[in-house]
């Protein structure tokens, strides 16, 4: 095990990088020069030149790519372009943004996923499990930005019950705020995510519900309440934990459009806007981060996994 | 060649009519008549009150100015109500709070001090710099920049330079000598003292080459520079250039000559500096809440010569998507809106909760056609594209109908040479012309790049169809900023829509484009008589000539298709009831006169 | 053809054949069960016929924009007008063929290119494996979105990109299923045989292992097409989508979305039309993934927009 941990965070190594790098190369073929971004339209040759000069983008690329390497190794991330921030800032003030709605998206996908899971397995083939399934696909089906503004309208504008955009943090406003501004972004991220959650816990349970020990369990005169909840769900819930660690990875390039529409700077709007500016710093910066959480959320995935499944073992 | 034509002109205007510690309207008036440069000048006009008796200014026979028409009191120029000829008629009928009457704080012994005003930020993503020197967003500058710092001279509601820190100025005979006044007691918001040495260091640190200030030109005239004693800053320019206080020394636009504190510099370095800068205006920076493009708090500098600003606090939050802008604001999340987009006014406008203010554009917008590209060298290809768009359809399909139809490059703001009506504009509508030149030239068929950004895109879309009426197929090929500024510096495009932003003075929104050698002429347009009649409005010190001169001018780009015309962008505002002193300037939001009813 | 099979060649040819046409007839059987999956294989049907009509079906010309600003459902306009005046229910028609086209086209390019890359990756093995697999890892760490946005800002937006970037978004997803098959196909007996005869590579991949890892293929790029779709109109939302002229759907919603409570059509109908779609792809995949029983793709259907 041990061995298959340090196999695997070698591996890692080696996919951040190659990410890292891609990235590297990968911006400089945008077309436009990044300073002229900063300068504006009517910029003058020689302020760009100054600017590129300043910032060190005059040297060649691999001088560059280097210099940038031994910084980041360092730790040493360096500053926006765009705005001067560095880059640690952006990270540090993005990233509880985008971890919030993740983690709400994923505690509400849970809400209501296991629930009508539930629901539609036991009543399998009637109308409810087909009402059920049907809004499910529908979760999955609908592009986020357009759920997104609809939930804005109906609870914020009309209803009046949440606030429409911005993000505050725990330790300036207190839980209740917190979890208040994030209710609606994250519904309309988990939407696609709880259909699919759903659709695990459907099939998970139908599949234990069909095996010998809960046939046994009900045979010793268990009720069948005791018998879904304290066997078959706790068996069911299995794959569906290692399916969730997966999305919730998956929930962070979700954010991209809903913290746009909801007004949050997250990491995801960080990111596209800083491709799009040709930010290279903050993209660099970034996009490392996200690679090792989504590199490492699978490690983690694929660890838990075989605690809770013992017949999985890792040679 | 540029230094030439600035001495040429305006030689025997007395320019210490422009001293003051308040430059009156009627001042203004004459001398932007005289030199065709201040802004400000032809706000005045447009606003004309009764009291002044501007018989020189408004007798431009047959022409007239829908601004002008309805917008005769000057304690409501330009509230949402007031019916206005070409654009929309709010019918909220709210009354406009905010109006310059009840504005100044001196004046409503009302105003309630306190309370926290959240104001939705649009049309920028993120605030990429907070230091006047370098910003580039024109927005920033005008509507929070401005509130953080204060300069020599400030607006008024009318436009007129005002006096802010420096309490009165004279300007020489010759136009040559400037020397401002300094209050008395000045401090930045690190508590140093300000003084007219902080200009000179400020001259220095813009006019710096490594520091590549984008504003450093607007300085490129003066030749010295020199801190008399603590209070009095003496200014010399090469040549007389009338717009220099509105461009280089207002509170908002005035970006090169906002006084820096110099061990704020030295202490923070300048990325510091524009990430949270220290000021000297009526707020202050509250230490540690800007956050790149997700806002910034202001509260009050109790310091500022102008006594402590009414609110508590200003929460500035960026909301960049234009639907959630409206959602913010009727949901209560935010009590105003800094900018209300096109897709929101109406909205807002039958919220009886919101109050919607307007303003009219100092900006133009038209399409672009490569001179150096056939068949678009040809003036029949082009003015076929231009009389083939329909302004009126054009402004009701991409801003519904909330902007102002265009035929030049003239913006309603500059309401004493503007007119709205232009029955000898030879790009006017007419398709069958528009198809009978297509046809002479052999248009049908042809294709032509459309260089464009996504936010326009409404634009494009209506061009395209428009087009489609004489056979030209357009190809929108949408492009990413800095990639779309490289290719239009290298004049590598077909088409392209765009404008003057924000205009501080109409002459650079021509001077820049249509100079044959205008830094944004990048198109090929070269015709001596445009440039020799551009030279004219600011030599000539006749006014009839000048503004004669104008009109010729904007005859000759008609007739030349310089640009086809196509709008000018309208001004919105909007806030909840409850949000009151409100004074309505332009393309500013100055926030220390506004207070909360609560 | 398996009456005159001499050479062992033609044999193992021909009980290939066999074995899909079989193969064949259980899926149709299994299909036909699959209530899911016949619904939704109907709704595609009538989505591509529609598609395929469009141009004749449509009442007006969808980019004739004289009917007036923002004017509601109505007889004459069943959908209502858009922004720009033009009759939204040709457009949306018309958008059907377009958004149809894009997300085929891109899960086809994805299909293609990932196809390849895991049956090359799986047969040989080794160090090719591990070359080609490296780099399914480096596009799999990539964020769909980012690495979607960011090919956009090197090539350009407009259709042809759009459709290249979301291809190369999802070619992993391919190479990942094909690769997992061909590594247990590898060991069964028809393909011990097939390499014991001396069969080409390409023929064994072709016409032995290509045949036998059809389903969870076609599984896999039926889940492609409906994200294809989704995606694009992520791509729209972010101004990096397709230019205004390509009448997608992603497009129209977003012309809409300014607008979802002045004229709530605008929005509704083209929102509707693509969850209409990809809600049929996504229940006929789902269903023909029961029926082809196969296992483990499409898992992450969320990961479009």
């Amino acid at each position: 095990m041990t061995r298959y941990i340090i196999r695997r965070l070698i591996h890692s190594i080696f996919i951040i990088w190659g990410v890292a790098t891609l990235v590297f190369f990968g911006l400089r073929a945008i077309p436009g020069d990044p300073v002229v971004q900063f300068l504006g339209a009517e910029y003058s040759p020689e302020a760009a030149e100054a600017l590129n000069k300043k910032l060190g983008l005059d040297e060649p690329v691999y001088v560059q790519y280097f210099k940038w390497l031994s910084n980041t190794i360092q730790g040493d991330l360096g500053d926006s372009i765009a705005t001067g921030e560095t880059v640690d800032e952006a990270i540090r003030t993005g990233f509880p943004k985008t971890i919030s709605i993740a983690f709400v998206a994923f505690v509400l996908a849970l809400v209501i996923a296991i629930p009508t899971g539930v629901i539609a397995a036991l009543k399998r083939n009637s109308w409810i499990d087909y009402v059920v399934s049907v809004i499910a696909f529908i979760g999955v089906s609908m592009p986020s930005f357009w759920f997104g503004i609809i939930l804005i309208i109906l609870f914020a504008v009309r209803l009046n019950w949440l606030p429409a955009v911005g993000y505050s943090s725990i330790e300036d406003d207190g839980l209740w705020e917190w979890f208040k501004h994030l209710v609606l972004p994250a519904l309309a991220v988990g939407a696609g995510f709880s259909a699919i959650l759903m659709r695990f816990v459907r099939a998970g349970l139908l599949e234990v519900l069909g095996s010998d020990f809960i046939r046994t369990a009900r045979a010793k005169g268990l009720s069948e309440r005791s018998v879904i909840i304290r066997h078959a769900l706790r068996n069911a819930l299995i794959p569906v934990v290692t399916i969730a660690g997966i999305q919730l990875a998956l929930l962070l390039s979700g954010t991209v459009i809903i913290e746009i529409v909801f007004s949050i700077r997250g990491l995801g709007r960080i990111l596209v806007g800083a491709i799009l500016d040709k930010d290279y710093p903050i993209v660099q910066g970034v996009i490392l981060l996200v690679s090792v959480i989504f590199v490492l959320a699978n490690l983690v995935v694929d660890i838990i996994y075989t605690f809770l499944d013992p017949r999985i073992r890792y040679e | 060649m540029e230094e030439e034509r600035t001495t040429k002109r305006l030689a025997d205007i007395d320019w210490s009519v422009l001293s003051g510690p308040r430059v009156s309207r009627r001042t203004m008036m004459r001398l932007a008549a005289a030199t065709g440069a201040i802004p400000l000048a032809s706000w005045l006009a447009a606003c004309g009150g009764d009291d002044d008796d501007d018989d020189d200014d408004d007798d431009d026979g047959g022409t007239t100015d829908p601004t002008e028409a309805d917008s005769g009191g000057s304690d409501d120029a330009t509230a949402i109500d007031e019916p206005e000829d070409d654009e929309p008629t709010a019918t909220s009928g709210q009354e406009i709070s905010g109006t310059a009457a009840e504005a100044t704080p001196t004046s409503d012994t009302e105003a309630n001090q306190g309370g926290t005003l959240t104001m939705g930020f649009g049309t920028v993503t993120q605030i990429l710099t907070l230091d006047p020197a370098q910003v580039t967003q024109g927005i920033v500058a005008g509507e929070l920049i401005a509130n953080i710092f204060s300069s020599l001279v400030q607006f008024d509601e009318n436009l007129g330079v005002v006096s802010d820190l420096a309490e009165d100025w004279t300007v020489s005979e010759d136009g040559l000598e400037y020397t401002f006044n300094l209050r008395d007691g000045l401090t930045h918001h690190n508590g140093d003292t300000l003084t007219a040495e902080d200009f000179v260091y400020t001259y220095e640190r813009t006019t710096n080459e490594e520091f590549a200030s984008p504003h450093a030109n607007k300085l490129n005239l003066v030749t010295d520079i020199t801190a008399v004693d603590d209070l009095t800053l003496s200014l010399t320019l090469s040549a007389p250039f009338a717009p220099f206080l509105a461009v280089a020394c207002s509170r908002g636009p005035g970006r090169a000559l906002t006084p820096i504190s110099r061990r704020a510099i030295e202490e923070m370095g300048d990325e510091d500096f524009g990430l949270s800068p220290v000021g000297c205006g009526p707020f202050k920076v509250v230490e540690g809440s800007r956050e790149v493009g997700q806002g910034l708090e202001l509260e009050p500098f109790e310091e500022w010569y102008g006594g402590r600003p009414l609110l508590d606090r200003i929460v500035i939050q960026i909301i960049p998507e234009p639907s959630s802008q409206t959602s913010a604001l009727e949901a209560g999340d935010v009590d105003m809106l800094n900018i209300v987009d096109e897709t929101g006014v109406e909205l807002i406008q039958s919220n009886g909760d919101l109050v919607l203010v307007q303003a009219p554009g100092t900006s133009w917008s038209g399409l672009t056609m490569n001179f150096t590209r056939p068949p678009w060298d040809d003036v029949r290809a082009r003015m076929a594209v231009s009389k083939a768009i329909d302004r009126e359809d054009y402004v009701e399909r991409t801003f519904f109908g909330l902007a102002t139809p265009g035929h030049s490059a003239i913006a309603p703001a500059f309401g004493w040479v503007y007119h709205a009506d232009d029955p000898e504009n030879p790009q006017a509508y007419d398709l069958d012309e528009a198809k009978r030149l297509a046809e002479e030239v052999g248009l049908d068929g042809t294709t032509a790049v459309l260089m464009a950004l996504s936010d326009n895109s409404r634009a494009q879309e209506v061009i395209r169809n428009a087009m489609t009426e004489i056979g030209v197929e357009v190809e929108i090929q949408p492009l990413q900023s800095a990639a779309l500024n490289e290719r239009w510096q290298a004049g590598d495009f077909d088409f392209h829509i765009n404008g003057s932003v924000v205009d501080a003075d109409p002459d650079d929104g021509h001077a820049n484009f249509f100079y044959s050698d205008g830094p944004w002429n990048v198109y090929g347009y070269n015709n001596p008589e445009a440039d020799e009649l551009m030279n004219k409005t600011r030599e000539t010190n006749d006014l009839d000539e000048r503004r004669q001169a104008w009109l010729d001018l904007e005859k000759v780009l008609q007739t030349d298709v310089a640009y086809a015309f196509l709008s000018h962008s309208i001004d919105f505002t909007a806030f909840h009831q409850d949000v009151k002193g409100y004074r309505n300037i332009p393309e500013m939001r100055y926030m220390e006169t506004v207070w909360l009813d609560r | 053809m398996a009456t005159t099979a001499s050479r062992p060649q033609d044999v193992l040819d021909a009980l290939a054949e066999e074995r899909r046409a079989r193969q064949g007839n259980r899926v149709w059987r299994r299909l036909k069960a699959e209530r899911k999956a016949f619904i939704g294989l109907f709704f595609v049907g009538f989505l591509a016929l529609v598609g395929l009509l469009s141009p004749i079906v449509a009442p007006y010309d969808p980019d004739d924009d004289d009917f007036g600003l923002f004017q509601s459902p109505s007889i004459e306009h069943p959908m209502g007008t858009d922004s720009f005046g033009r009759d939204l229910f040709s457009r949306i028609l018309i958008g059907t063929r377009v958004s149809l086209t894009i997300g085929i086209l891109a899960a086809l390019t994805a299909l293609v290119i990932g196809v390849a890359l895991g049956l090359v990756s799986g047969y040989y093995g080794g160090w090719i494996d591990s070359l080609i697999m490296r780099f399914i890892d480096l596009l799999w760490a990539f964020p769909v979105i980012i690495l979607t946005v960011g090919m956009v800002a090197i090539f350009g937006a407009g259709a042809r990109n759009v459709v290249i970037a979301i291809a190369i978004a999802y070619i992993d997803d391919f190479a990942r299923v094909v690769r997992a098959e061909v590594l247990r196909l590898r060991e069964e007996e028809f393909m011990v045989a097939a390499q014991s005869i001396g069969a080409a590579d390409v023929r064994i991949m072709g016409r032995h292992l290509l045949p036998n890892i059809v389903a969870p293929i076609i599984v896999q790029a039926t889940f492609a097409v409906g994200l294809g779709i989704l995606a694009e109109s992520g791509l729209t939302f972010l101004g990096l989508g397709v230019d205004p002229t390509t009448p997608t759907w992603g497009l129209a919603l977003n012309e809409g979305r300014d607008f979802v409570r002045r004229a709530w059509w605008i929005s509704v109908f083209p929102g509707v039309a693509i969850v209409f779609t990809v809600l049929a792809l996504n229940l006929f995949g789902d269903g023909l993934r029961d029926a082809l029983d196969v296992r483990g793709v499409g898992d992450d259907a969320d990961e479009g927009a």
